[in-house]
Order: C-alpha cells, then sequence, then structure tokens
C-alpha cells in the first residue's frame, strides 16, 4: 500500500531523523515541481522544451546582433559579442528570475492542498527551472560564438562558473523576495516591469566598472550583480580587463539576501488568499 | 482525530475586517462522516481552506493526527493543462507513492481510459470528481475533505464511491455541502454552518430543519 503522509504532531522534538526524512520529502517535491513545470510551461507541442533555452537565447543573439552593428558598448581588447552574451545573459536571468518568480505562487495556489508542497519548494523550483534555461542558453551560445570565431575561449573556466553561480544564487534570492513583494501588495505587479528597467545600469552589463569616473564606481560597487558580472567577465577574457568586484562583499549579499527571503517567504502563508 | 478549537478567520471587506468564522470548534473522530451544512456565504470553503491547510486561522488550532486529502471536488488540486495521467504522475511524485500503481488504480476505478491522456481542463465536472475521488482512494488519507464533491458523478459511480468507503470503515470524512442528497448519500451526522458558528445537531432531521430555516 502506498506511503502514509501523517502530519507529525506539533510541539514532538525534531529529530536528526525528521529532519532527514522531511529534507527526503522536500527534495522529492522540488523534484516532481520541476518537472510538472516544464510540462505545463513548454508542453509537448512543435520544439517542446527546447523553448526553455531557445527563449533566452533568442534574446541574447539579437542583443548580440545589435551591439556589434551599432558598436558603442564594447571597448579594449572585449570581443563585442563576448561583452553582449555575459552581460545579457546575465540580464535575462536577473529578470526571468524576478518577474517569473514572483508570480509562481498565484499560479500554483491549490497545490498547497498537498501538505507536503510549501510556498519555498513552489517558488525555488520555478527560480532553479529559470536560472537552469538561462544557463543551457549561455553555455549553448559560448560555444557557438567560439565556433563562429566571434569570442574564444574563457581564460579561466572555474572563475567563470563560479561567478555565474554567484550571480545565480543572487537572482534566486532576490526572485524569491519578490515572491513575497508579489502577495504583498498588487503594486508589485504594475511596476516590476518598470523597476527592472531602471535597474539596468546596476546590473553590470553595459559597461566594465573601470571605464567609468571613480564617484560612479563606487556606487556601482555596491550592486552586487555589477560585482558578479565583473568577475564573470574577468573569468572570460582574463585580468587584462582590469575588473573590478570583492566576492567576499558578494557572498554576503547572497546570505544576507537569502536570509530575509526565507524570512520573508515564511510570512507568505498568512498573507495568501485562495480565490 | 483532527480537532479544531476555537478557530476564528476573517477577511478585509470594504476597508475592514469581516469576520466569517467567529470560533469555530469540530472533532472528528477515524471512521466519523460528518456533514458541515450551510448557505452560500456561510464560510464553508473557508473552513475547507482552514482544514485543507491551505490558509491558517487568524486565531485558534487546528491539529490532526490523520493524514487529510485535498478538497475532493470539481477541481481540488490538479492542473487543467495537464493530462489526468501527468495529473496522476506529478501527484504520485509528491506523495512518494509508485506512479504505475496508482495509475492501474484509478484508470481502473474512474473508467476514464483513453481520457487519461487528455488535459483535464477538458474534462466534466463528474470526470474531474472521479479522478480526485480514485486519486485520494489509492494515496490512502485518514480523513476525506469533500468539497460539494460526490454530487458530480453519476449514480454509477456514487456507489463506487460507497463501495470503496464501505470497505475502509475507518475513514473519516468532512463533506461540505448545500445539497442534502450527497449529505443524505455518505455521512451520518450534521452540523449547520451559520452566522460564523458551526451549530452541532444530534440528529439529522433536526439539522435540516435548521438548515431549512437559516438565512
Amino acid at each position: 500500500m502506498p506511503e502514509l503522509i501523517t502530519p507529525t504532531p506539533q510541539r514532538k522534538p525534531f529529530t536528526q531523523a525528521d529532519f532527514l526524512h522531511a529534507a527526503t520529502v522536500q527534495v522529492r517535491v522540488i523534484k516532481a515541481l520541476i518537472l510538472r513545470e516544464m510540462i505545463t510551461r513548454f508542453g509537448r507541442h512543435n520544439i517542446g522544451f527546447l523553448w526553455m533555452f531557445v527563449e533566452p537565447m533568442m534574446f541574447s543573439i539579437g542583443i548580440t546582433i545589435l551591439w556589434t552593428y551599432m558598436g558603442g558598448h564594447a571597448k579594449g581588447t572585449i570581443p563585442v559579442a563576448g561583452f553582449a552574451l555575459t552581460g545579457y545573459s546575465a540580464i535575462v536571468a536577473w529578470r526571468n528570475s524576478v518577474g517569473r518568480t514572483s508570480s509562481s505562487i498565484q499560479a500554483n495556489k491549490a497545490l498547497l492542498y498537498h501538505r507536503m508542497v510549501t510556498i519555498f519548494d513552489i517558488a525555488i523550483s520555478r527560480a532553479l527551472l529559470e536560472w537552469a534555461a538561462v544557463s543551457v542558453s549561455f553555455v549553448t551560445l559560448s560555444i557557438l560564438f567560439t565556433e563562429l570565431g566571434l569570442m574564444s575561449l574563457p581564460v579561466d573556466p572555474l572563475q567563470v562558473v563560479l561567478g555565474w553561480v554567484l550571480l545565480g544564487w543572487f537572482v534566486i534570492a532576490a526572485g524569491l523576495i519578490a515572491v513575497y513583494l508579489d502577495e504583498r501588495s498588487e503594486i508589485f505587479e504594475r511596476v516590476w516591469h518598470v523597476a527592472m528597467y531602471l535597474t539596468l545600469p546596476f546590473t553590470g552589463a553595459f559597461t566594465m566598472v573601470s571605464w567609468l569616473p571613480e564617484a560612479a564606481q563606487t556606487i556601482l560597487l555596491y550592486s552586487p550583480m555589477v560585482n558578479a558580472v565583473e568577475m564573470l567577465r574577468e573569468g572570460y577574457f582574463g585580468v587584462g580587463i582590469n575588473a573590478k568586484y570583492s566576492i567576499s562583499y558578494l557572498v554576503t549579499c547572497n546570505i544576507f539576501l537569502s536570509g530575509a527571503a526565507l524570512l520573508l517567504l515564511q510570512r507568505v502563508k498568512k498573507i495568501i488568499t485562495a480565490d | 482525530m483532527l480537532t479544531l478549537h476555537h478557530v476564528a478567520k476573517s477577511y478585509p471587506l470594504h476597508g475592514r475586517m469581516f469576520p466569517v468564522l467567529k470560533g469555530i470548534d469540530l472533532t472528528v473522530t477515524p471512521g466519523q462522516k460528518v456533514a458541515i451544512l450551510g448557505r452560500n456565504g456561510a464560510g464553508k470553503s473557508t473552513l475547507i481552506r482552514l482544514i485543507g491547510g491551505l490558509e491558517k486561522p487568524d486565531s485558534g488550532e487546528i491539529q490532526s493526527n490523520m493524514s487529510i486529502s485535498w478538497p475532493l471536488g470539481y477541481a481540488g488540486g490538479m492542473q487543467g493543462s495537464l493530462t489526468g495521467l501527468d495529473n496522476i504522475y506529478f501527484l504520485s511524485r509528491i506523495y512518494g507513492v509508485n506512479p504505475s500503481e496508482v495509475k492501474e488504480y484509478v484508470s481502473d476505478f474512474t473508467e476514464l481510459g483513453a481520457f487519461l491522456l487528455e488535459p483535464v481542463k477538458t474534462y466534466s465536472a463528474g470526470m474531474r470528481g472521479r479522478l480526485a475521488f480514485a486519486l485520494s482512494m489509492a494515496f490512502d488519507f485518514d480523513c476525506l475533505l469533500i468539497d460539494e464533491g460526490l454530487s458530480a458523478g453519476d449514480s454509477r459511480f456514487t456507489q463506487r464511491c460507497r463501495d470503496a468507503l464501505d470497505q475502509r470503515k475507518d475513514k473519516a470524512i468532512v463533506m461540505v455541502s448545500h445539497s442534502q442528497a450527497s449529505i443524505k448519500e455518505f455521512c451520518d451526522q450534521a452540523y449547520v454552518l451559520d452566522q460564523g458558528r458551526l451549530n452541532p445537531f444530534t440528529s439529522m432531521n433536526a439539522a435540516y430543519q435548521f438548515y431549512g430555516n437559516c438565512h
């Protein structure tokens, strides 16, 4: 007979075995949610799951073409294609994580009737899926552009991976916080598009920090995302590009934001109202 | 046992808090089949959402050592754009149950056949009700929450539900409805939800009589 999901009676001491059981259930639920999300979002029609990667890829390709012909953005030793690809992949990751994670609860509220599914599970599975999609698109396009001779392979692949992961941590934490904001107030849905647009200068995608005046540099380096993008680009194009970033600052911000995200998600359960 | 102790819930309405439930006390023991009658807007769905764990009460406590199903009704817990089979697989995964066993049981019980390969949003209310009920039997909950549910099925399916429930005498039921017919079919005890309070009755007839008089 199927295993019973018995709600744990309250006020019982929480043992290590309980923790392991809860962790297993959570991993199982998140996996199932991701699979389900892939089917509902991309379906089985035409290219199906491939849309997941093709969608962000079209964005990056378009921007790369624009920048290549309009010029203006890249300076010095950085190839335009590489500059656009690193910058725009980061922007797409940021935008998709905040925009799509924030609406995940509204769309999946009925799932909360299943006791083992939590708000965190729904939000994190959406955020992880978005992140994975942008990552695959980023890697695929890197290979493609390299093959086409538009850019060369990363100077320091490990740093690229690390920079990309720290960037992912940041945008996922931001996405989780956006879930709270979206549930807290209807205004969020109205303003997030313009708000995301206004954050563009602080994504670090359009310029290297070192190209800017001193005063602007100080301000930009407060943005965790600028630090991540600088780090990513140094990994790609080498120390010659004079990247400016602090890993410890980035990690500290990420830890702080993740903590805030978890605390805020705790409160979402109290404020959601079913239709 | 499922216990609700002084459960209260309010929602904002025209800028102030409107109390929907004003202190609900309810105990459901294993095997008990409880009906909750109430007019539209009496707070039945709110009560279901609270027992179902979708929302938390403003005050009071809900405790249970029984596993409680999602509300089995026309839509409950099912994703419309997924096929019946996708839903079976998803739910089996999160409940940690072998999907192929569940699939076999459900397709046998519901007689949905090839419809399982179609999106649930194309199902009739009765078909959804059948799918939800069969899944809840497959996952073997101790307590079934039924939201206007089984009334959607035809008499043949209602009979199947009866038989399935008769085999498991220890399964509890909490059913909310404003129709007396489905309640007569499945329940042996009735409460009437009126003006935010739950009124217990010792006999079904007394409950119906009171229900008939509330506004």
